[in-house]
């Protein structure tokens, strides 16, 4: 496993900001998702060893943070959301400086700032000083960084915010590379929620401090294969009632209703349109992606908060 | 966009101990700071301003003006206050910003994302501070010393208790201006407040506790300022015969032992307690 935690709980005063929870997390890309609060910067935080946890132990890379903190960041590379570059150096002078930080050589943090600078797509620019560079270079930047003492895992919050459609395709490609080439391990921390089924393989949500589900997210796509979702023209209400009164198990919310796949499978719910003189206009499955299944698992956790702002 | 693979794995190197990640923060920071107009002004006025004086009156001293070349003409250093302007200045224009600048532009929190400790940053950054004072406060005052005395117009054995009084008075005059420079600085993300409040609270508390001790007739006000301290200490270490009643070098020593550890701690704990991974 990249990360375990076995009864981790970390509060701030009197608010509870995260678990008790146990987490397994294997190697490959995971996608960490939750509502503003939900204990995602506390679980970043945890990881880096930056703060211990009230009770119980978080491993990382089998390394225990607590005790070993130094030894667990030299093998995780860490891009921050939020601005975090030194405006006066350039762009190869800063991420050799961090390859430095990280224990290389200065020979070798130069040549590293090179690699990895190439690898995001700079060319002269690299020489340039930070402040004149733009959003998205900026990001680049900051991936570069926290790649380059090539750590096995890396810790990516948010690295799409800010960025343009292109840009954003641009990160989430070096993302993609990142990942199928070099083999490394992504936690990848975001609001949007697309970003993590194009990267992901691997869920974890969280919400008010508790895990609400973990695992591959086909696994948990899956769970969805025994609901459906529909969408009538007609007497929505009506059409509800023929269902219940059928000993189906359905729920409208908003414009549409969800139920529980009928013993006669999508031929039932056609009947039962016809009887309710309904047409449906939609029918599938109700987890068709991670945003569905995100929104699915906050809406049964009876938190009306939605994500600080899903993407497309 | 260019994408391609980087070339590298991290088996090819091997890691550098802490000590020299330290360093690394020592010299860039130092490149970045140090090396520039501001600081550099301050550098060669601030030197000439104490070395210049200190070496004419010593060179005079040796032909029988000015006194007779012995220890307590070293004093002279000290009783200037050039050199307590220059290290303000020097304080508040390169040390307000060494912690604040990071707090501000968030880097702090890829210094603390590294296999480094708040300790080691504390460190690295102090030493910038530090060793740009030291050319103020240690280097002309140690230079005198070694010139006059290669120049035979002091006893050798006196030249050479004179640097050595120098190196230790100046280091505690390094240690508390840099100690006060940092805390501050860890303070605001502010630049310009952490410089403000460097040179106010340095300025302030000398000439409160001036005025404190003038007006009550209690010297022990002056042990409030760690100028006044640094003063009383110099006088004991270069014995200079002050006829006004003045405070007791060995309790000034005391405090400032007491204020130099005190400072870096506040600062250590200070930032130990910085939210530094997201906003």
């Amino acid at each position: 496993m990249l990360i375990q935690a076995r009864g981790i709980s970390k509060s701030y005063g009197p608010v509870a900001a995260l678990g008790p929870l146990d987490l397994d997390i294997p190697a490959g890309s995971v996608g960490l998702v939750g509502p503003n609060g939900a204990g995602k910067t506390t679980m970043l935080r945890l990881i880096l060893g930056l703060v211990r946890p009230d009770a119980g132990s978080v491993r990382v890379l089998g390394v225990d943070t607590s005790t070993h903190p130094l030894q667990v960041r030299a093998q995780v590379g860490y891009m921050p959301e939020h601005e975090c570059l030194i405006p006066g150096m350039t762009g190869v002078g800063f991420v050799s400086y961090m390859g430095r930080l990280s224990g290389l050589s200065a020979s070798t943090a130069l040549s590293r700032a090179h690699d990895v600078l190439q690898f995001v797509g700079f060319r002269e620019e690299r020489y340039r000083r930070i402040s004149e560079y733009s959003m998205g270079m900026r990001q680049r930047v900051k991936l570069a960084q926290a790649i380059v003492h090539d750590p096995p895992l890396c810790l990516l919050d948010e690295p799409t915010a800010g960025l343009d459609p292109q840009g954003r395709e641009e990160m989430l490609g070096l993302l993609r590379e990142l990942t199928k080439r070099t083999g490394k391990s992504l936690l990848l921390s975001t609001h949007i929620l697309s970003d993590v089924e194009g990267i992901c393989d691997h869920l974890l949500v969280l919400d008010g401090g508790r895990t609400l589900a973990q695992g591959p997210i086909k696994d948990l796509l899956s769970l969805g294969d025994s609901s459906l979702v529909v969408r009538v023209k007609g007497d929505p209400s009506r059409f509800l009632a023929a269902l219940v009164s059928r000993g189906i198990r359905a729920e409208r919310t908003g414009p549409e209703i969800r139920l529980a796949r009928p013993p006669g499978g999508e031929r039932e719910v056609f009947e039962i349109a016809r009887e309710t003189k309904s047409q449906v206009r939609h029918l599938g499955r109700s987890l068709q992606s991670v945003e569905d299944l995100f929104l699915e698992l906050v809406r049964k956790n009876g938190n009306s908060a939605g994500p600080g702002g899903p993407g497309p | 966009m260019t994408i391609a693979t980087p070339r590298y794995a991290l088996s090819d190197a091997s890691t550098r101990p802490r000590i020299e990640r330290v360093w690394t923060i020592f010299a860039e920071n130092t490149r970045l700071r140090g090396l520039r107009v501001g600081p550099l002004l301050l550098v060669g006025f601030g030197f000439t301003a104490t070395f210049v004086p200190l070496l004419l009156s010593e060179m005079l001293a040796s032909y029988g003006l000015f006194g007779a070349p012995e220890l307590s003409t070293f004093y002279e250093a000290y009783q200037s206050p050039m050199l307590l302007i220059f290290a303000m200045l020097m304080s508040a224009v390169v040390g307000a910003g060494i912690v604040a600048d990071d707090l501000r532009t968030k880097a702090i929190s890829l210094y603390l994302s590294r296999p480094l400790t708040v300790m080691d940053y504390l460190v690295g950054k102090s030493g910038v501070v530090a060793v740009l004072l030291a050319l103020l406060a240690i280097l002309p005052g140690v230079l005198t010393a070694v010139i006059v005395g290669l120049l035979g117009y002091v006893p050798a054995d006196v030249a050479a208790t004179a640097a050595l009084v120098f190196l230790g008075v100046g280091t505690l005059t390094v240690l508390t201006f840099t100690g006060v420079a940092v805390l501050l600085s860890t303070l605001t993300d502010r630049k310009s407040f952490a410089g403000a409040g460097i040179f106010a609270f340095l300025f302030s508390i000398e000439i409160v506790s001036l005025i404190l001790a003038s007006a009550t007739g209690d010297l022990s006000f002056e042990y409030l300022s760690p100028w006044e301290d640094i003063l009383a200490v110099a006088r004991l270490g270069f014995q200079y015969p002050s006829f006004l009643p003045t405070i007791d070098g060995y309790v000034a020593l005391t405090v400032l032992l007491a204020l130099i550890p005190t400072l870096f701690l506040l600062s250590y704990v200070r930032l130990s307690r910085l939210e530094v991974v997201t906003d």
